[in-house]
């Protein structure tokens, strides 16, 4: 019949215990009164009783009033703590950190509904997400093969203009394909999955296959690292992902005849620089957007790279930053975590 | 040099084929698991192609085969999955390298000859790159046919460049090679060889170039026209 979680049994308690103890009082007071005064106003009568009683117990009903006042907001918010709760849980959820149902168990009955509501809510949010990252994959999985034959074909037509623009574009649309998939894969990646990794042997193995692509833009690496190993919390994929999209695209924008440096400290910074053109003021809040690409550059790239590196970053709670003077080119600094 | 081209897809196959015929490979071809085991068996193929989705079965477990019947024969698997566990599966299974789909078939070609370069293989006795040439039975290397002169470790130095040519060789990779893996790394002297290599090539003009990537290793360059 009583339900112990509802805000009015929880307040009408309250309310009742006040108001029955300044009632008490007052009936004290009258018997009191009555029984003292019984000799001097014997033939006074009840009506004149009644009005000393009012004269002198009215001062009485603000001081109750404020006592209820106090009882009532100190309860209400006693009571509304496990929203606020709720409220600080749901601020946190987002569909990317995975789905932690609102715990219902202490909300007060009335807002029970709306806390299951907002559950099933948040679990079919999460489901379409799921499904749009799953079709993402699948999607980039499925043009893969046809993207290679178009590319095979392609290269064995012989090179007219036309030929050559459509080889830049299959190859950039492979290249796509490929990050879209990495994207993917870093969005269902669970970031307490997180190990003590060494980021030094990460990072050598990623950009060792990226020379190549270095030496074809006459620019060369160095890998500068301050002590081995460099112990961070990360995962194998988030840190090869991380370099190899910050490497690519350093070497995209370096000038022919200059050097791309990969520095890693001691504490797990790494900071990927080149010489190029660097990157305006005004444009470095949109870099880690994905397939923004900036007006100032006329490098062929995608935009994905460094949404990805973003996407990495957050997955393991690292942290991407970019320095950059117009003209002395750009450095882009990773903070990984280091300890748990 | 024949060449076993797994691949269901019928017009990527063809493309590859005639791309790999162009650079003077005999190709044969396979569209399936069972076809693809009926020729290693009975065919001395010098390298496979292979792709890792097959209508009747995984790839990898063809690998396991050709390992069996094969052992030294060199496979490039060829597939649209590309994460790290599925890289490090493939190579653990015995695939000698891997190449993502979309891919151009340069790389497919330079990564062929790459792996039939190593030791024991088709292309691995006489190592070709631009005007350089290493024998490496005879242990001698020349330019344009005018001899260099080399120390030993130069020379296998040079060889490991060549075997790998366009790609990087990382440094401890080069140096247990060169010095064999229980040698001290106080005996490093690579940088020292890699100085003088670098002399000889261009007093004899050669076409190939050392780069150094500081911190991970040397890459030989070859020019595109002459590769």
């Amino acid at each position: 019949m009583f339900d112990r979680n509802s805000l009015v049994t929880r307040l009408g308690w309250r309310l009742g215990i006040v108001l029955s103890i300044g009632t008490l009082l007052q009936m004290a007071w009258l018997f009191a009164h009555y029984r003292g005064a019984e000799t001097a106003f014997a033939n006074a009568g009840f009506l004149c009783e009644l009005l000393h009683f009012f004269q002198d117990v009215a001062w009485t009903t603000p001081l109750i009033g404020v006592a209820t006042f106090i009882a009532c907001a100190a309860g209400m918010r006693k009571h509304l703590q496990p929203l606020r709760q709720l409220s600080e849980q749901a601020a946190r959820t987002a569909p990317e950190n995975g789905h932690k149902a609102l715990c219902i168990d202490h909300a007060p009955s009335e807002v029970q509904p709306l806390v299951a509501s907002v559950n099933t809510g948040f679990e079919r949010l999460v489901e379409a997400v799921e499904v749009q990252r799953r079709f993402t994959a699948n999607a980039a999985h499925e043009l893969r093969t046809p993207a290679a034959v178009v590319q095979a074909g392609l290269e064995r037509l012989s090179s007219s203009d036309d030929v050559l623009v459509l080889r830049g574009e299959t190859e950039r649309m492979g290249r796509i394909i490929g990050q879209l998939l990495s994207l993917a894969r870093l969005e269902a990646l669970d970031g307490m999955a997180r190990g003590k990794l060494d980021a030094a042997r990460i990072v050598r193995r990623a950009a060792e296959p990226l020379a190549d692509l270095a030496s074809a833009a006459h620019v060369r690496l160095a890998f500068e690292v301050e002590q081995e190993p460099v112990q961070v919390l990360a995962t194998e994929e988030a840190i090869t992902e991380i370099a190899r999209n910050l490497v690519e695209n350093a070497i995209g924008h370096a000038p022919a005849d200059s050097e791309v440096t990969i520095g890693l400290s001691r504490c797990g910074l790494l900071s990927i620089a080149d010489h190029g053109p660097g990157i305006p003021k005004d444009h470095r809040n949109h870099l880690f957007e994905r397939f923004w690409r900036g007006s100032w550059t006329s490098h062929p790239g995608s935009g994905l790279g460094l949404a990805i590196v973003a996407e990495a970053c957050q997955r393991i709670g690292a942290t991407v930053e970019c320095l950059s003077t117009p003209g002395d080119g750009a450095r882009f600094d990773v903070q990984f975590a280091t300890d748990a | 040099m024949r060449i076993l081209v797994v691949e269901d897809d019928a017009s990527l196959r063809r493309y590859v084929r005639g791309a790999l015929e162009d650079s003077g490979f005999n190709i044969d071809e396979a569209a399936c698991l069972d076809d693809a085991i009926g020729h290693v068996e009975g065919v001395p193929y010098d390298a496979v192609v292979l792709d890792l989705g097959l209508p009747d079965g995984d790839g990898l477990s063809l690998i396991e085969t050709i390992r069996r019947v094969r052992g030294g024969l060199p496979i490039l698997v060829l597939t649209a999955r590309d994460s790290i566990k599925d890289r490090v599966r493939g190579l653990d299974r015995g695939a000698d390298d891997y190449l993502v789909k979309p891919f151009a078939t340069e790389e497919l070609v330079a990564r062929l000859r790459a792996l039939l370069r190593r030791p024991g293989h088709v292309l691995g006795a006489v190592l070709t790159a631009g005007n350089v040439t290493l024998d490496t039975v005879a242990r001698n290397a020349a330019v344009a046919g005018s001899p260099l002169t080399l120390s030993r470790h130069e020379m296998a130095t040079l060889e490991q460049l060549m075997r790998r040519q366009g790609r990087l060789v990382p440094k401890d990779i080069l140096f247990d090679n060169v010095y064999g893996a229980d040698a001290l790394p106080e005996t490093n002297t690579i940088p020292v060889h890699v100085h003088h290599l670098r002399r000889q090539l261009a007093a004899l003009r050669a076409t190939i170039e050392i780069e150094t990537h500081r911190g991970l290793g040397y890459l030989l360059a070859v020019p595109k026209e002459t590769r």
